[in-house]
């Protein structure tokens, strides 16, 4: 019987969990771009550089020509007067949860039957053939994470994808990186709940809903830690077997995955005050917040935000479309960073991920005009490294630094320009976007539409 | 008595030498190196030029670019204080008594704490957009001015959505909506002719009620433009071909699909509103929707303005929606015009969209190109009065620029 279970165990062990990422990295040349002004987002700008990749992976960035040795199969690519960024990384969007064309049939990002709905993940809903994603693509996004929407105070596992296409979401799904939980603070519970007449109908009640479904977790975890123990205590398989394993339950299994630092809370919070008691939360139960979105009011906090080395993420500009975000500012973003805290700029919107760099842009020019003394340097990892850095996937992308993945972007100009547009597009150091060239992948649903030709 | 009279005259030249003219100097048209001073007396630009800076209220431009004031096509602002919050939201009937009669701007709210920072963006006049509520005719439309001091003017224009949202207004079908704006126009020309009838009840009961019947008849008259809001290249066609007979002013409002039909538009001479921003193919209506839409409709010689359409897409977007479509292909000055001359025209304020001698004194001042997301205005200019751009954003920016500096509380600051 122990044979058993141990064969059980190892098998489990090395077979892949359910909707492992199958992204497969295609082979392409080794590549050289020379002459580009680069933002690495490890540091400062770099006037006439180059960045060698191959297999994938950044090789070689530096100042002027590369002295590297040439092989054979070399793909040069000419940056001058360009301008090179890691890829744009989006932490908040609902492409494929909320795909175009936007009929009721295809709204899958808020299971709002229950408020708290850990058990669901974003990725379940993701449709592969969004229309969206390929125009991210031509803004630079690389990679994004896919959120459950924010109707409920625990609304779901998100997931961080490549903007690669793919059959189903196995295939886009970013190897490596961690589940993320989207929790919603304000409005947006209280109204859905409220508005049936059920709990949580206003902010005291949405905090009650948070802490009893951690109270819960807390609980259900310690039932697996006695479990185990008393296993591990048993005298012979008889008495092993004598020990009652606890139900799988999918809602606190998210929720413990939290508590043991394998998911990262990602907190939909607009108001200041909202975004200190969260905190306070998150102190009770011993979990870490990675980032609040929407934090419109995060430049009221930002010195608390740093304390707790929370990222604020945030629009440049949206502003009044509800009361929780009357009081947003342009220099929100500016006033974060200043504050030392991790700024990042996100999109939450189709229309949003095709121009993150124009949102830094806004943001670092207001910064600029009350003085922070910001630069292109400083604005770029606002949609880039600390972005990976919320998203848990900073070691593997986010910043132009050797051993890095090769998901890259050449702009024809300074990307924080209305003006400047994207180039070519380059994930896992495969080209997947090239303006001149016409290079751009069609979804399934854009084919054979006449009115679209 | 002799001393007093002297005084008083005094004082008046003074005053009238403030309250009369105002020169911005050294300033220049973006792409141009030449700096030039802008006179301005009783609202007017009088002149443009090197000017003598003696006798004015002078205001130092700094070296920056003017530009007119902007002009947004399509928004809520000032009938919408803030959004999901209905007791702040007057843009939208939903009775039963009227459509096309309902007039938002009525409670145009020209106090609203929003506008000094739409002002901010350059943003001097908005065209409030009635919102559909229960019928094909969402009310009318009406340029307002952001100075704070005015009340709006006459509205000029009555608002039909057809398409998806129209639809759903007409017993769900996009026939049957396009069949409720045709008979609107057929009994308002009736109403026109027959006036006298249907005052003293002799006429046979119509289908719209009599504050529909009065605006629609603007309509038929000329006095209205009547605004479309459709998508569908298709539709655009239908409703261009049905609403000929009438002869009427039309401005179509949304017209995602507007580059595949490009000849209808032109024969007809119809000026198109666009979000420029917006090429998502959210539904069947949009599977057209392109970035570079602006472009196409330029080459095929169509005039239209941009508009940001609601609360997401602001009105502090409106600069940056002309650039993007530059880096899709526009040319500048043809971006500029979509948020200046081209809605001035279109909205019927010839006054209004550019910054000429003998046009009215509506313009920004801005410290980097004009249509560049990180440019900012420096002063606004509206009616030949300097406006106080200062506002809510500016004041929680000072609130809490220094967070733990150990001053004072926040609320005393």
């Amino acid at each position: 019987m122990l044979r058993v279970f141990l064969l059980l165990f190892a098998a489990w062990s090395v077979t892949a969990a359910p909707f492992d990422s199958t992204y497969q990295i295609p082979i392409s040349p080794p590549t050289l771009i020379q002459g580009a002004t680069i933002l690495t987002a490890a540091g400062k700008q770099i006037a006439q550089g180059y960045v060698y990749f191959r297999d994938g992976k950044i090789v070689d960035v530096g100042v002027g020509d590369w002295q590297g040795d040439p092989p054979a199969n070399l793909r040069e690519i000419d940056g001058s007067g360009r301008w090179l960024t890691p890829g744009i990384i989006d932490v908040h969007s609902h492409l494929g949860n909320y795909p175009a064309p936007s009929y009721e049939s295809h709204r899958d990002g808020n299971e709002a039957t229950a408020p708290v709905t850990a058990e669901v993940w974003a990725e379940h809903s993701v449709w592969p053939q969004d229309p969206q994603f390929p125009l991210a693509l031509a803004g630079g996004v690389t990679s994004m994470q896919i959120l459950p929407g924010s109707a409920n105070l625990i609304g779901g596992r998100g997931v961080t994808l490549k903007n690669v296409p793919g059959r189903s979401v196995m295939e886009m799904k970013f190897p490596g990186a961690p589940h993320g939980l989207k929790m919603a603070c304000g409005e947006n519970p209280k109204r859905v709940y409220g508005s049936q007449d059920k709990s949580p109908s206003t902010r005291m009640g949405n905090v009650a809903g948070y802490r009893q479904a951690w109270a819960e977790a807390v609980a259900y975890q310690q039932s697996w830690v006695e479990y185990e123990a008393s296993v591990k205590l048993a005298k012979n398989d008889t008495d092993k077997e004598s020990k009652s394993m606890p139900m799988r339950d999918l809602k606190l299994e998210t929720l413990v995955g939290v508590l043991e630092g394998e998911i990262l809370v990602h907190n939909h919070c607009y108001r200041a005050d909202e975004m200190a008691v969260m905190i306070e939360i998150s102190k009770e139960f011993g979990y870490s917040i990675a980032a609040f979105h929407h934090a419109v009011e995060a430049y009221k906090v930002a010195d608390l935000l740093a304390a707790n080395d929370i990222c604020a993420a945030v629009w440049a500009d949206w502003w009044r479309f509800k009361m929780e975000s009357f009081d947003g500012i342009k220099e929100n973003i500016a006033l974060v960073e200043k504050a030392g805290a991790c700024a990042v700029v996100h999109s939450d919107s189709a229309w949003g991920i095709q121009r993150l760099n124009q949102e830094a842009a806004k943001a670092m020019a207001a910064g600029n005009r009350m003085g922070l003394g910001l630069n292109e340097a400083n604005a770029i990892r606002w949609i880039t490294i600390n972005a990976a850095k919320a998203l848990g996937i900073e070691r593997i992308t986010g910043s132009i630094e050797s051993g890095k993945a090769a998901d890259l972007v050449l702009w024809d100009g300074n990307p924080f320009s209305v003006y400047t547009k994207t180039t070519q597009v380059f994930i896992d150091g495969a080209l997947r976007y090239d303006r001149a060239q016409g290079l751009k992948p069609v979804t399934d649903f854009e084919l054979g539409h006449r009115s679209a030709e | 008595m002799m001393k007093r009279l002297l005084f008083v005259l005094i004082t008046c030249t003074a005053l009238w030498a403030q309250a009369e003219d105002l020169i911005v100097s050294n300033i220049k048209k973006f792409g141009s190196e030449d700096s030039f001073s802008i006179r301005v007396s009783n609202g007017e630009i009088v002149e443009i030029g090197a000017l003598s800076l003696e006798e004015a209220h002078v205001i130092d431009g700094g070296g920056g670019y003017v530009t007119p004031g902007y002009i947004d096509s399509g928004s809520t602002f000032g009938i919408e204080e803030v959004g999901l919050s209905t007791r702040a939201e007057d843009q939208k009937y939903e009775g039963e008594a009227m459509g096309a009669g309902f007039n938002p701007s009525l409670a145009y709210h020209a106090g609203s704490s929003i506008a000094p920072s739409l002002l901010a963006e350059g943003v001097t006049h908005v065209f409030l957009k009635p919102e559909i509520g229960k019928d094909v005719f969402a009310g009318q439309g009406t340029l307002v001015s952001l100075s704070g001091q005015t009340v709006p003017g006459k509205s000029t224009a009555v608002f039909a959505y057809l398409g998806e949202r129209g639809r759903e207004n007409a017993g769900n079908s996009r026939a049957a909506a396009l069949q409720r704006l045709l008979l609107g126009l057929e009994e308002a020309r009736l109403f026109v002719r027959k006036r006298r009838a249907y005052e003293s009840g002799s006429l046979r009961e119509l289908a719209f009620s009599y504050q529909d019947l009065v605006a629609l008849a603007d309509v038929i008259t000329g006095q209205k433009k009547l605004v479309i809001y459709v998508d569908r290249a298709s539709e655009i066609e239908s409703v261009l071909a049905a609403i000929e007979p009438f002869d009427i002013n039309i401005v179509l409002m949304g017209a995602r699909e507007a580059w595949k039909v490009t000849e209808a538009i032109v024969s007809s001479n119809t000026p198109v509103i666009l979000n420029a921003l917006d090429n998502l193919p959210l539904s069947f209506d949009r599977l057209g929707a392109r970035l570079d839409q602006p472009k196409l409709l330029q080459e095929a010689g169509i005039t239209f303005a941009f508009m940001t359409e609601n609360l997401y897409s602001d009105t502090r977007m409106l600069s940056q929606a002309a650039g993007v479509a530059v880096s899709y292909g526009l040319r500048w000055q043809d971006a500029l015009n979509a948020i200046t001359l081209n809605p001035a025209l279109i909205w019927g304020e010839e006054g209004l969209g550019s910054v000429e001698v003998g046009k009215n004194a509506t313009f920004a001042v801005w410290d980097g190109d004009p249509l560049e997301v990180t440019s900012k205005t420096t002063l606004i200019v509206i009616d030949g009065k300097l406006i106080n751009r200062k506002n809510r954003q500016d004041l929680l920016k000072e609130r809490y620029q220094s967070l733990g500096d150990g001053g004072a509380p926040y609320v005393y600051r």
